[in-house]
This record gives C-alpha cells, sequence and structure tokens, in this order.
C-alpha cells in the first residue's frame, strides 16, 4: 500500500572509462573528493541465467559492451578496454560498468531488490588498500583489479584464524575482526541490542551499565539465549570469568537491552518498531537486530524507521537472514546496514541470504555468553555476524565522533576486508575493527 | 466477517502524528501507539478503513503487521 516510488540512487561521478590507470582512477577520484573511496565506476551483480538478458539491455542502450568470455583464459587486460562502457563477467555474474553505461542503460533507476528483477546489487567500485600504508594501497587494488579482469578469486593466502586466535586467546571470528590489535573499548558508545533480552544475572556483565526494556510483555530477562549470545558478542567482556577465550568486542560501550523477541524467538513486527522507536529515542549510535522475517519484501516501516536513524546519526545493523535466499526484511531496507555469516576459512557460509548484503562478519561456531547455568556456548548464524559488526561500529564510532550515521556505514565497508567472493554474497569483505 | 487486523501507519514528515491519531480515532481506529521518532502509528481497524488512511495526504504508507523471529539455521548443516 505503498504510495509513492522509491527514491533512486544517486549517480555516479563522471569519469573515466574501463582501461583507465589506477593514476587515472585516483586522480579524478580525487579530484572530486579528498580521501575518496570510490572510482566512480560502478560493479552490478546479476542474478544466475541474466548475462544474456544485461548484455543485451546494455547495448540496446547504445553502450559498448565487452565479454571476457571473448577473451583465451578469460583474461582481460582491462588497458586495452578502450572502446568498452561495460566488461561482462558472465562467471561471476557482475559487469563492470563506466559512468556513461550506467546513465545510458537506467540501471541506477531499476530495483535490485524486486523479486523479478535481473540484477541483484549495483555497488560503486571501491578502491582496495590496507589503512595507512600506501604500498599496500596500491597491491590491494591491482590485486582486486585483475582478479575481477580474471573471474578469479582474489589471490590472497589466508592465514589460519583458529591457530591465530587460540594464541590471543580470542575466538576466531574476534581474531579474523582484528579486534584484540585495537585499542579501542567501545566507550561513550551505547549500543542496543534488540533481541530476545539478557541474563542480567550473567557472572560476566556484573557491574556493567545496562538500560533494558521489554515490548513484549514481562521482563528483558532472557529465556531463550539468542539474545545473551548477541549481547556477548557485540559488548561482552575483555576478559570473561569463565575458561573462556575473549568474546565481546565492545567492552566498554554501553548496553541497551530491548526485548522485542518473546522467549520462543519469535514476535511481530510491533515490537521490533517499538524497539527501534525506543533505541532512536535514547540516541544509541548502534542498533544491533539479529532477526527478520522470511519474506525478502522490503517493508516500508523499516525502511522509515532505518532512515530516522540515519537522520539521527544512529546506525542500524541487521542480519540477512539464513534461508540461502534474497536478503529478508529488515536488512534488505536500503536504510539499514545488512551482515553475512562467513565460516572460520572466511568463506560465505551456506546458509547465508544473499543480494543486499554491504558487509560479511563471523558467523559459524561462535562461542559466546549463554544464560546461567550454561555460561557460555557456540551458535551459528548471521544473528552471531550481525553483532560482530555491531561491536566493531562500536569501537570506531569511539575513535571519532563524526563517525556516526550513514558516515559510520561508509567507514565499516572502506575498512572492511575484500574477500574473493561477489559483492551480493560478502558485500565489501569481512568487517574489520580500528586499530 | 470481522477482517480487523493491525496496521502500520508511516505519516510524512512534516505531519502531526498526535492530530492525526486524535482522527483515526474519532474514525473507528483503535491506535494502540504512537512512535513519534519514526513517525508511524500502530492502530487496529479493517482493511477498508486502512485503505482510506492510506489515501489520507499526510499518510505516506499503511502495511499491516508482520511477523519476525530469529530463525536460526540447522546447526547440523556442513560448512
Amino acid at each position: 500500500m505503498t504510495k509513492k516510488p522509491k527514491k533512486k540512487p544517486a549517480p555516479q561521478p563522471a569519469c573515466m572509462s574501463l582501461s583507465s590507470s589506477v593514476d587515472e582512477l585516483l586522480a579524478d577520484a580525487l579530484k572530486t573528493e579528498p580521501g575518496a573511496q570510490n572510482t566512480g565506476r560502478t560493479v552490478l551483480t546479476f542474478k544466475d541465467g541474466a548475462n544474456g538478458d544485461m548484455a543485451a539491455m546494455f547495448q540496446a542502450s547504445g553502450a559498448r559492451v565487452a565479454d571476457a568470455r571473448d577473451y583465451v583464459d578469460q583474461s582481460v587486460d582491462l588497458s586495452q578496454l578502450s572502446d568498452a562502457d561495460v566488461l561482462m563477467l558472465p562467471e561471476i555474474n557482475v559487469a563492470v560498468m563506466t559512468p556513461r553505461a550506467v546513465e545510458a542503460s537506467a540501471v541506477g533507476e531499476m530495483s535490485a531488490l524486486s523479486s523479478d528483477s535481473p540484477i541483484a546489487s549495483i555497488d560503486p567500485e571501491h578502491f582496495v588498500h590496507a589503512i595507512d600504508k600506501s604500498s599496500e594501497f596500491m597491491r590491494g587494488f591491482l590485486q582486486a583489479t585483475r582478479a575481477i579482469a580474471e573471474g578469479q578469486a582474489l589471490l590472497e593466502s589466508e592465514p589460519d584464524l583458529m591457530v591465530e586466535a587460540e594464541a590471543s586467546g580470542v575466538t576466531w571470528g574476534l581474531a579474523a575482526c582484528k579486534v584484540p590489535e585495537s585499542s579501542r573499548s567501545g566507550a561513550g558508545i551505547k549500543v542496543a541490542v534488540l533481541d530476545t533480552g539478557l541474563d542480567f544475572g550473567h557472572p560476566d556483565f556484573v557491574g556493567r551499565r545496562i538500560t533494558g526494556k521489554s515490548f513484549v510483555g514481562g521482563t528483558e530477562q532472557d529465556g531463550n539465549g539468542h539474545g545473551t549470545h548477541c549481547i556477548g558478542t557485540a559488548c561482552g567482556p575483555q576478559s570473561p570469568t569463565g575458561p573462556v577465550p575473549r568474546y565481546g568486542i565492545g567492552y566498554g560501550a554501553q548496553i541497551y537491552v530491548g526485548k522485542v523477541l518473546a522467549d520462543n524467538g519469535s514476535s511481530v513486527g510491533t515490537s521490533v518498531l517499538l524497539g527501534m522507536n525506543w533505541a532512536i529515542a535514547n540516541r544509541c549510535e548502534v542498533i544491533s537486530m539479529s532477526l527478520g522475517g522470511r519474506t525478502s519484501t522490503v517493508y516500508q516501516p523499516y525502511v522509515r524507521a532505518g532512515q530516522r536513524a540515519l537522520d539521527n546519526g544512529l546506525l542500524m545493523i541487521a542480519a540477512t537472514g539464513n534461508q540461502r535466499s534474497l536478503t529478508a526484511a529488515p536488512a534488505n531496507s536500503p536504510t539499514i546496514m545488512a551482515v553475512a555469516s562467513l565460516d572460520p576459512n572466511l568463506k560465505r557460509s551456506n546458509f547465508s541470504n544473499y543480494g543486499k548484503v554491504e558487509i560479511a562478519a563471523p558467523g559459524r561456531d561462535v562461542l559466546s555468553s549463554a544464560p546461567r547455568p550454561e555460561l557460555y556456548r557456540e551458535a551459528a548464524g548471521t544473528s552471531m555476524a550481525t553483532p560482530h559488526v555491531a561491536g566493531c561500529a562500536a569501537l570506531w564510532a569511539q575513535t571519532d565522533p563524526r563517525l556516526r550515521g550513514k558516515a559510520l556505514w561508509d567507514r565499516l565497508q572502506r575498512a572492511a576486508r575484500p574477500l574473493s567472493e561477489p559483492a551480493k554474497f560478502v558485500g565489501s569483505g569481512l568487517v574489520q575493527a580500528p586499530s | 466477517m470481522d477482517d480487523t487486523q493491525r496496521w502500520i501507519v508511516t505519516v510524512e514528515p512534516s505531519a502531526d502524528l498526535a492530530d492525526l491519531s486524535q482522527r483515526l480515532q474519532s474514525q473507528g481506529c483503535a491506535v494502540e501507539h504512537a512512535l513519534e521518532e519514526l513517525g508511524m502509528l500502530v492502530g487496529v481497524c479493517s482493511q477498508t478503513m486502512a485503505d482510506s488512511i492510506a489515501a489520507l495526504p499526510e499518510v505516506k504508507d499503511v502495511s499491516p503487521e508482520i511477523s519476525t523471529s530469529i530463525d536460526p539455521p540447522d546447526l547440523d548443516d556442513a560448512p
């Protein structure tokens, strides 16, 4: 019953061709915005089987289309593509587009969220770099462009995260997110977790500043365990009281427990909206939601809620869902950051939803807090990935008071570690904590 | 047949939430919550009344309430 069409994404800044060198891309980008992170080109991910239709649509719009399959071993040299506006990479369902092609084909006007759309996602192409290391900046970028051109996975070698984690006394998820190396605790930042509540008597949370509110009747005490687990990852202690590795990220953050799910793990949208309203009213800079429905239809009330959060300098973060299907509400809202799940080998978890994905985080074999008497347990799901992002968001928010709302969203994506899988599965990559 | 259900009414940013809430109440919509931060009303009424609410100029969207869950994956699912 929505009355007005959604606003379309803003057009990309005009610049270059597909054959532009890294130097040219950087020069163009920096003219537009100091510290720019986007190249100006667009990466469009299309759905399985849509390659032919997409290529035909681009050609009909007057764009000049190159196809990786026309090259030996699909090894494309971008510098030789001066005549092309679009490079089709059918192996990974991706088209790299110049601003001219984006404008001519009007893909920005096409919804990536409707079920009949051939488009899974439309993202700006980013420069890829290691923070504050200029040599790695160039190496990362060249690696990424080579991978795109060749239709292959990034050539990085993955460290053994389990070994690394054991050595540093943290969970594999915290090691992967570089949390132990961070000097931040989330102090001064309010993190709301809208879930099944918290075991307020858990020894790891004694002495913490916690505010609670139930929107499903009763108290905020967690009779399920899901909420206690999520809060543990996002805001758990630096040194757990039990014989387990560190599992919490924002140990200095102020915790807001919004119980919007009953102890059976279910609820209705109104309770979630009440919790969102409460978290915004309390100006919680980070609002974590490991919940969702089974539909991939965009739900306008969630879109508004996410926008109101951003308008107030707050960031809503939500799980994509665990059905191996398109991202569910509320994470599919364009105003809410969607989190996918990764396995310890940094490949996407096979249950993780896809399509609208902004970022990815550890979501399998995740150890965190559990209600007494159990105290600790392992769990899996995009529910477990989401509080990794929320915790890291709190750390980033502590580093700079300007990192709020959309600026925080952008910072998380820019700092993410690129992964070898398409953006429709892992977004910008693995969330990383600040140093 | 009783076709009443709960609806989420999202209003335009310039709308007066309290005023709209009163008007909907007077027309028979049982308004349960006014979410000031979100610019929304939650109320119970019929589909017909929801349609008429959606036609008001200060209303952006009227959506039925949906269910929500944590929906965990099958934990026996191999990586």
